[in-house]
């Protein structure tokens, strides 16, 4: 039914759009994509209106976004730079009526799966795009502000992955025949390119989010539950062996002989050279000076360069959404994107556990897996990666209701 | 609540029009508007400011302008600074230097010489040596920093060298004591302080400066002679005999 009237709703045919491109454009951070995100709000919004159909939900995460949303403004009266916290507050203003518009949009379970069609499409083609970029003779991108290849730090695709790769998963654990097997070679082929970016926070997470997934979709088979053991074991073995391998003479010799080597870069990463302690730091110094207003939205890297205690140990992002909150609009802002954060989760989880779905199983916990992923990286960042999970969170925060 | 719902997409309708008005604004670019804050970067500020065809109070308008939108970026305080050092309104530029540097005191060595330059320009030797000490307290036991160690030792130790000028002894040993804190690796430092105690019939001091020096692998050769022969080359190689060369250690670039 809803395939049949897709030709006829245009806002999720604009929508999907957006979530399918946005992510080649830089992850949303080029100044094509951002065009992209600040144009699509009001054309869906006039297809909204010319229907007069959707409503927006105002609920209590109405509340808590638009209060939010009033706290980065407010911070442009007191921001260290308007340039900065000006185009990162239209950012999070496209977001935010995104985010709801995607509410009133998708109000059905079964729009939500169409709109993953273009997520599912953006994960494998951004992967093919990695790969094509491992070989040798291709000429790298210069910037690694993207999500298909790094040239410093992992591949951003690691943040981009779990909106496909965990409702693969869930799908592929919970389905028989013929689509089993399908869903088996992409769920592996998502993970492999999980690996392959190399990048270790999310290795760190990831056992714990399979863990969940698993323990959701209660499966008792010996067989489901050695995959799991499988699948969380091998990148937690990954992660320390970088560790481990990082630390040795012979990591510390290769990384001496080819340092701006491509492998030598992504696998020998000292844990004395962990770049994270000194934003951390920055960060957290940033707040207790400005504890009530913060710096300004998007402002971090400001304070970074103010507070480094050696020249050059900044960062344009705190790798931690959180903190970088907490720092740039005070104790106001953090709490009320804690409480959001809070109060979506429950809501979403209460609807997952009603409708026991295994693709929106797979959808929640890819979800808390980007909310993890935001504590250690910067994912967030990338407006591609945010849409996606606020378009995703708002499908399951939303009453479940057929228009 | 319906009506309160209808008027909520006109809410969400106003903001997507702002948000139109943004994606406009970070296209087109406004002639009346030079400074866009959606349009124009921070880098393309030098190059404004070096614009030959805006007259003086347009560039001090445009200076305005970049400050109201970056108000704690160091970059556009040294842009500013540039412009009025080239101006020769040198006590404009001092204070934009001084700004830039407090807003982010570990951006480069070349702030400093910006600034140290603006000071010498202006004879102000007591601000200069405030920022100096003000930076040695920032990186002292923090290892070698590139471009930060040898410039700055090479700036503690021409301060001394201006009091051993002047006779003031206890201040000429006051700075080139903390040279071989910044750079321990060099033994130019350690050889010119020695010198200074030797000649002043300080033997235990000058000695003592030598014995620290060897514990150190790069300059320890160099030290050791010096110590195997009593010391003897200070009677020639007086305090300041290795100033050519630590001139020489690294050059920074500066306007």
């Amino acid at each position: 039914m809803i395939k049949k009237s897709l030709g006829q709703n245009q806002p999720l045919i604009l929508l999907s759009l957006i979530l399918l491109i946005l992510p080649f454009l830089d992850g949303g951070i080029s100044q094509v994509g951002q065009i992209f995100l600040f144009i699509t709000p009001l054309s869906l919004i006039l297809f909204i209106l010319a229907k007069n159909k959707l409503t927006i939900k105002i609920d209590s995460l109405f509340w808590l976004s638009i209060t939010f949303i009033v706290i980065a403004f407010i911070s442009l009266l007191f921001t260290a730079s308007f340039i900065l916290s000006l185009s990162a507050c239209l950012r999070l203003l496209a977001l935010f009526v995104l985010f709801h518009l995607s509410r009133a949009i998708l109000n059905t379970p079964e729009k939500l799966k169409m709109a993953l069609w273009p997520v599912f499409f953006a994960g494998v083609s951004l992967s093919l795009l990695s790969l094509f970029f491992f070989l040798p003779f291709v000429i790298k991108p210069s910037s690694s502000m993207n999500l298909f290849y790094a040239n410093h730090g992992h591949n951003h695709l690691a943040e981009y992955l779990p909106f496909v790769l965990l409702p693969s998963l869930s799908l592929f654990l919970t389905t028989n025949g013929k689509k089993r097997l399908i869903l088996g070679i992409f769920t592996g082929f998502f993970f492999i390119m999980m690996l392959l970016t190399f990048s270790r926070t999310t290795f760190l997470f990831f056992p714990l989010i399979a863990f969940g997934l698993f323990k959701q979709l209660k499966l008792k088979s010996w067989k489901k539950r050695n995959l799991l053991w499988f699948l969380s074991s091998l990148p937690i073995i990954l992660a320390l062996a970088l560790f481990f391998f990082s630390s040795t003479t012979l990591g510390q010799n290769l990384l001496k002989i080819d340092s701006s080597g491509f492998l030598a870069k992504k696998l020998i990463k000292p844990i004395v050279f962990e770049g994270r302690f000194n934003y951390w730091r920055e960060a957290w110094l940033g707040f207790l000076q400005r504890p009530f207003f913060g710096w300004g939205w998007g402002t971090f890297r400001l304070v970074a360069m103010r507070f480094q205690n050696l020249p050059n140990t900044y960062s344009w992002y705190t790798h931690n959404f959180y903190l970088q909150t907490l720092m740039e609009l005070g104790i106001l802002g953090f709490l009320i994107l804690g409480t959001f954060i809070f109060k979506s989760f429950s809501k979403a989880f209460s609807f997952v556990k009603k409708e026991k779905d295994p693709l929106l199983i797979g959808i929640f916990w890819a979800l808390i897996f980007s909310a993890c992923q935001s504590i250690l990286d910067f994912g967030w960042q990338f407006p591609a990666v945010a849409l996606t999970f606020l378009v995703f969170l708002g499908a399951l925060t939303n009453e479940r209701k057929e228009e | 609540m319906k009506e309160k719902k209808n008027k909520i997409i006109w809410l969400f309708f106003i903001l997507s029009l702002i948000l139109f008005a943004g994606a406009l604004l970070s296209l087109i670019e406004i002639k009346a508007f030079n400074l866009n804050p959606l349009k124009v970067s921070k880098y393309n500020y030098s190059s404004l400011l070096n614009n030959n065809s805006y007259s003086s109070s347009t560039k001090e308008e445009f200076i305005t302008r970049m400050i109201f939108l970056n108000k704690e970026d160091s970059d556009v305080y040294f842009y500013a600074g540039d412009y009025f050092q080239k101006k020769g309104d040198l006590v404009k530029a001092g204070e934009f230097y001084e700004k830039a540097i407090n807003f982010i005191p570990l951006l480069n060595f070349e702030a400093y010489q910006k600034l140290f330059k603006n000071y010498d320009l202006q004879q102000k030797e007591n601000e200069k040596e405030e920022t100096i000490l003000s930076l040695y307290e920032k990186i002292r036991n923090k290892g070698y920093l590139k471009s930060f160690s040898a410039n700055l030792s090479r700036n503690l130790y021409l301060v001394g060298e201006s009091y051993l000028k002047k006779e003031d002894l206890d201040k000429t040993a006051f700075w080139w004591e903390k040279t071989i804190d910044i750079s321990p690796e060099w033994s130019y430092f350690y050889l010119d302080l020695a010198s200074f105690y030797y000649n002043q019939g300080e033997l235990v001091k000058a000695q003592g400066v030598l014995k620290k020096c060897i514990l150190r692998k790069e300059p320890q050769d160099h030290c050791q002679q010096y110590l195997d022969s009593q010391m003897t080359q200070f009677n020639n190689e007086k305090p300041g005999f290795w100033q050519k060369d630590i001139s020489r250690i690294e050059e920074v670039k500066s306007n």
